[in-house]
């Protein structure tokens, strides 16, 4: 039986204020690290898009990432009307020139950290649903996030993929449950949802493509997730599929 | 990648280590939570999927304490090949020292699991504050050398009052100032169970407390069991060290065979 092929749909690189011990965390500290485990592809954003500058952040992360059909490019997406970050049009224009196939929007807690505002978003979303181009939503800080907030961007836009990573669904996860039901472009990634049986509930009840293998390296170690689809009670095809098969799909459809 | 990491990637149970899950809740439905799993008999078929070998069931979530370790009792009673129970406390619903006797003596039970839950809304007094109550908990912990595990309510000068008697933290894994504070005490341990606790994590706790204090716990059914494993098979530990943490460390704390 062939190995089982992991894409990983959420991992960082690059410096941050205080990363975790011994980290390498260049883009060859990644692979190497992949390489260890095993990990086909990943897709990587700059560490520092949070809690630096979003698109000093993806200036970095072009600079030092070098293009490789192994490591996907994830740029940090923000608000343009300051003049601070390119209008969508420049922010894909850029994207393609850098081979960046999906954006990563940082959403937490804290006051300088955007909310997930429709008005404000709504002509990059407009722009990414027209190229089919993920976004995730990492609000793995905090959990901030409700079906108030993600139902209207993901009845709008449902040509744009949204993969949430939150912090710890755990069980309070009733709203997840009600967007899976009514989206089918809504993805969750697996660091986020760590339920004893919740993999195997979403597979029966919304089909497998609705789970996907993220890492959230570094504070993660990839192996933790990999054993939750290693372990699940599910079938070979149903593993594959959140291993990386769903990840893959997603990102071959992008039209940039 | 070390050989349990690689292992366990093959989706191989981990047959020839002792893996003894110390942090497991009876399952059933909690804090108003969509508990996926809230049978005890489909919890205990996915910690054997994983290779678990032992998990230490303790009643604390729910709400009539007296009642849940008779709960924990009768499941360790019908799988005893697999569960080991503790028992539940609190001075607000009964003689502390005399149910915990009864759960060692008559229930076969081998620790206590103290929550802070048992906090919340009503509380005449902080719980904490139950001294002589305490006291004549640990008193009797202290003669039957037995561990206690705990989420809050537990303070430093109990730890340091009763020496006898290992307290392990749970979750502790996450907080390096408790772990520094808390070192000098040779009776205090932490578990490694909160979904945020990253390998890394493991790894601090080791460097700070030393291996052998440092038991392995997923909070299950809250909580996958193979994505915490991961969290200890992924480290810079030995597998001497792993095989430590992940349950012999456990089983001494317990008395429980080394095998």
């Amino acid at each position: 039986m062939p190995v089982m092929e992991f894409v990983d749909i959420n991992c960082c690189v690059g410096p941050y204020y205080n990363p975790p011990p011994g980290l390498d965390w260049s883009a060859a500290g990644l692979l190497a690290r992949m390489d260890d485990l095993g990990i086909a592809e990943a897709c990587v954003a700059p560490l520092m898009g949070r809690d630096y500058d979003p698109w000093m952040s993806n200036v970095w992360l072009s600079e030092n990432v070098p293009p490789s059909p192994r490591l996907h490019r994830m740029w940090t997406a923000a608000a343009h009307h300051s003049a601070e970050f390119p209008p969508p049009d420049a922010l894909l224009e850029g994207m393609r020139r850098h081979n960046v196939c999906l954006l990563r929007l940082c959403l937490y807690a804290e006051a300088y950290v955007s909310r997930l505002d429709v008005p404000i978003f709504a002509e990059l979303f407009d722009a990414l649903a027209q190229h089919r181009v993920p976004i995730l939503l990492d609000c793995s800080g905090a959990l901030t996030l409700g079906a108030t907030e993600l139902e209207p961007v993901l009845q709008r836009w449902p040509d744009m993929p949204v993969v949430l990573s939150v912090a710890k669904i755990v069980q309070h996860d009733r709203w997840l449950y009600y967007l899976w039901e009514h989206y089918s472009n809504l993805y969750v990634d697996l660091p986020g949802y760590q339920c004893l049986g919740g993999t195997e509930a979403v597979v029966q009840r919304f089909g497998a493509e609705r789970l996907l293998f993220g890492s959230r390296y570094p504070y993660f170690t990839p192996l933790q997730s990999m054993l939750q689809v290693v372990y699940a009670d599910i079938d070979d095809a149903a593993k594959w599929a959140i291993a990386g098969g769903t990840a893959r799909r997603l990102l071959s459809e992008v039209t940039l | 990648m070390n050989e349990l990491a690689a292992r366990a990637l093959r989706g191989e149970s981990l047959d020839d280590v002792l893996v003894v899950d110390f942090h497991v809740h009876y399952a059933s439905k909690w804090n108003g939570m969509n508990i996926v799993v809230a049978d005890n008999d489909e919890m205990i078929r996915m910690a054997e999927r994983v290779g678990v070998d032992r998990l230490v069931v303790n009643g604390c979530i729910l709400p009539d304490l007296g009642p849940a370790n008779d709960a924990v009792a009768a499941l360790a009673s019908r799988r005893p090949d697999r569960v080991i129970g503790f028992a539940s406390t609190n001075p607000y619903q009964h003689d502390m020292v005399a149910e915990v006797r009864r759960c060692f003596d008559e229930l076969g039970m081998r620790g206590v699991k103290l929550h802070v839950m048992h906090d919340r809304y009503t509380t005449p007094r902080p719980i904490a504050s139950y001294t002589e109550e305490w006291d004549a908990l640990f008193a009797y912990l202290s003669e039957r050398r037995a561990p206690v595990l705990f989420h809050g309510v537990v303070t430093e000068k109990m730890i340091a009052d009763w020496p006898e008697v290992p307290f392990v933290c749970a979750h502790g894994v996450g907080s390096v100032e408790t772990m520094d504070r808390m070192a000098r005490y040779p009776n205090f341990y932490v578990d490694t169970a909160w979904t945020q606790n990253p390998a890394w994590a493991v790894t601090r706790a080791v460097d700070i407390l030393g291996t052998e204090r440092v038991v392995w716990g997923t909070d299950a059914p809250l909580v996958d069991f193979s994505h915490r494993l991961g969290v200890v098979l992924d480290t810079e530990l030995t597998e001497s060290q792993m095989r430590q943490v992940l349950g012999l460390n456990a089983a001494r704390l317990m008395g429980l065979p080394l095998d």
